[in-house]
């Protein structure tokens, strides 16, 4: 660090040079048809479907996978932003406005919520129009006090509210650095408040992600829980939106300004944060799966015989392979983390798998017409409507992408990136 | 023994960038037995003065998958063969169980090989180096100055002609080292 210091910085740049390239508003377009385009089938498959009680399940079990996806990236970009405020690091200055982006989508994703909201009752158990065993009765008896539609709409409202005053003051503190600081002490007060926010935030993400986690997902199954759940749903959305912030990034080191700016260093770190990432998960996610299974006991162990029987079994195997196993083996590979192209794609293959695990999370909890455990069945809806809402919200992810530059101009390690990445690393 | 000859000529370049475009040309020039030093890693340097890519990579990748069959066959052998025992009502070749343990030793066996093949491939620990008979070498290698060594075992290595070469990249100083 001591080279760094006695090196004079290099030639500044402007807001202006870091405004972001054309291809981004061209990629909001192109999204935005996606996504009327999938809507517009996804509202009359469910017109077409609604005459039934299932019919008006499928449309909100789709609904809910969908919803996820966006919600962890939404949130996802939270919690990686607030990490690289607390960690520091040239890796997190070429992503945080991506980041900051991904976080300023949390009004459509709340918008998003009310449709869950009202079909609470299609999707979860202690909602009250399905059918429960005697376990399933006394469970929920129990759990009334924390298991009710009142507790559970009153808890999504304050975790959207909370959620949305840490990230509007990210984001608004962010714009201080788009201007030259008053001072050096005023630069470094403002890196203390954003490390100190993010850090408080970090925890309070913790502990309101893991309630959030257990409301919208654990609670489809009325007896089944898992302790870990919470770390699950933590490790998945910082996977996911590692991956996204990938996939974007890639795309926009085609174009100036990231062409010069992104430098193999910074690319090659985020690859290996995608490596970690991933290991991570499979690492919460195989811990949860050995201690059910070592325990074998009938309240817990039921949620995965749900998922390894009538079919679900090469969904599940599909998802270890694709989820991890090829992620991982790529991944390992150093040349593979340093090239935009191939990190990518490796990138949106991690986005795939994630949408077929929370589909594989989601979808055994509901009974088959012919009231047995659910079997794999995949239907038009299943695809259309995840595709609908990760279209909206990749929309409105690149409309709030174009609004500010890049990356911030006066951040204090903007010098160092600027440095060719041959010179003093 | 005694030391003959020379090992090669160093020159000392002031910045890490001036030292990344001299080996560079050095390489270009058509010399192949080159060293660079430099107080902290520069990544493109590698590739400036032509250093092949390590095996190291594959070597802990072989490792691993070694460590990690000898700990699923510790596994198979106490639990399957020498001591049968039934745990949890579960077959005693319980795969989803071995996977810690094997999982374990396959690190155990990727950093074991990592940090000896490291050792093995680079030849550390290197008590005595040619390079050390020059005094600016030993004050400022691992503080403020960039060295570049064109060793005598060279093909295209010649005394007066390399040095007239290492001379026209404008370094700070040139020395021959003695063996």
């Amino acid at each position: 660090m001591a080279i760094h210091e006695t090196q004079t910085p290099s030639s500044h740049v402007t807001p202006e040079q870091l405004a972001p390239p054309w291809i981004v508003d061209h990629m909001r377009k192109r999204w935005i048809g996606v996504a009327g385009l999938s809507s517009i089938v996804a509202i009359a498959l469910l017109l077409f479907n609604s005459g039934t009680f299932e019919g008006r399940q499928q449309f909100f079990r789709a609904y809910l996978v969908g919803y996820l996806f966006c919600f962890g990236l939404m949130l996802g970009s939270t919690a990686l932003l607030m990490l690289q405020h607390v960690t520091g690091g040239k890796w997190g200055l070429v992503i945080r406005r991506m980041l900051e982006a991904g976080s300023r989508t949390l009004p459509i994703v709340a918008f998003m919520f009310i449709p869950i909201a009202f079909g609470a009752k299609y999707l979860y158990p202690w909602a009250g129009a399905m059918p429960l065993d005697v376990h399933g009765q006394h469970a929920l008896h129990v759990r009334e006090p924390f298991l009710n539609f009142n507790a559970w709409i009153g808890r999504a409202i304050f975790y959207f509210l909370s959620w949305g005053l840490f990230i509007y003051l990210f984001n608004k503190w962010s714009l201080k650095q788009d201007v030259p600081p008053e001072s050096p002490d005023a630069a470094n007060d403002l890196r203390l408040r954003f490390m100190r926010l993010g850090g408080g935030g970090l925890v309070f993400y913790a502990i309101t992600l893991t309630l959030a986690a257990v409301d919208w997902v654990m609670s489809l199954d009325a007896v089944w829980y898992s302790t870990i759940w919470g770390m699950l749903y933590m490790g998945a959305q910082v996977l996911s939106t590692m991956a996204f912030m990938i996939a974007v990034l890639a795309l926009l080191a085609k174009y100036e300004p990231m062409k010069s700016l992104l430098r193999k260093t910074e690319l090659h770190d985020n690859g290996k944060l995608l490596l970690a990432f991933v290991m991570l998960y499979t690492y919460l996610s195989f811990s949860q799966f050995i201690i059910i299974w070592s325990g074998n006991l009938p309240e817990e162990i039921t949620w995965y015989l749900a998922r390894t029987q009538h079919g679900w079994k090469p969904v599940m195997l599909t998802l270890v392979i694709f989820h991890f196993v090829v992620p991982f083996l790529i991944l390992l590979n150093r040349n593979i983390k340093k090239q935009p192209a191939r990190l990518r794609a490796v990138a949106i293959l991690i986005l795939f798998a994630r949408v077929g695990e929370i589909y594989w999370q989601v979808n055994p909890n509901f009974k088959d017409t012919s009231g047995l455990t659910g079997h794999f069945n995949p239907n038009l809806m299943d695809v259309v409507l995840p595709i609908a809402l990760a279209s909206i919200w990749i929309t409105a992810f690149f409309y709030q992408l174009k609004k500010r530059p890049l990356i911030p101009a006066y951040h204090h390690l903007v010098p160092e990136i600027l440095e060719p990445s041959h010179g003093a690393h | 023994m005694k030391p003959t000859g020379i090992y090669g000529l160093m020159a000392e370049f002031d910045t890490a960038d001036e030292l990344v475009d001299a080996g560079r040309k050095a390489y270009s020039e058509g010399y192949r037995k080159l060293d660079a030093y430099s107080p902290f890693p520069i990544e493109a340097l590698d590739e400036a003065i032509g250093i092949p890519h390590t095996i190291l990579p594959w070597l802990v990748f072989f490792g691993g998958l070694l460590g990690g069959a000898a700990g699923y066959s510790l596994e198979y052998w106490t639990q399957v063969i020498h001591l049968p025992f039934i745990i949890g009502g579960k077959p005693l070749h319980s795969w989803p169980n071995f996977i810690p343990v094997w999982f374990e030793t396959t690190v155990l066996g990727a950093s074991l090989t990592a940090v000896i093949g490291m050792l093995g491939l680079n030849g550390l620990p290197l008590p005595y180096h040619p390079v050390f008979n020059i005094d600016e070498f030993l004050n400022h290698a691992q503080k403020d100055k960039f060295f570049l060594v064109i060793e005598s075992k060279d093909p295209r290595f010649n005394l007066d002609s390399s040095k007239k070469f290492l001379s026209s990249l404008s370094p700070a100083n040139v020395w021959e080292v003695p063996n």
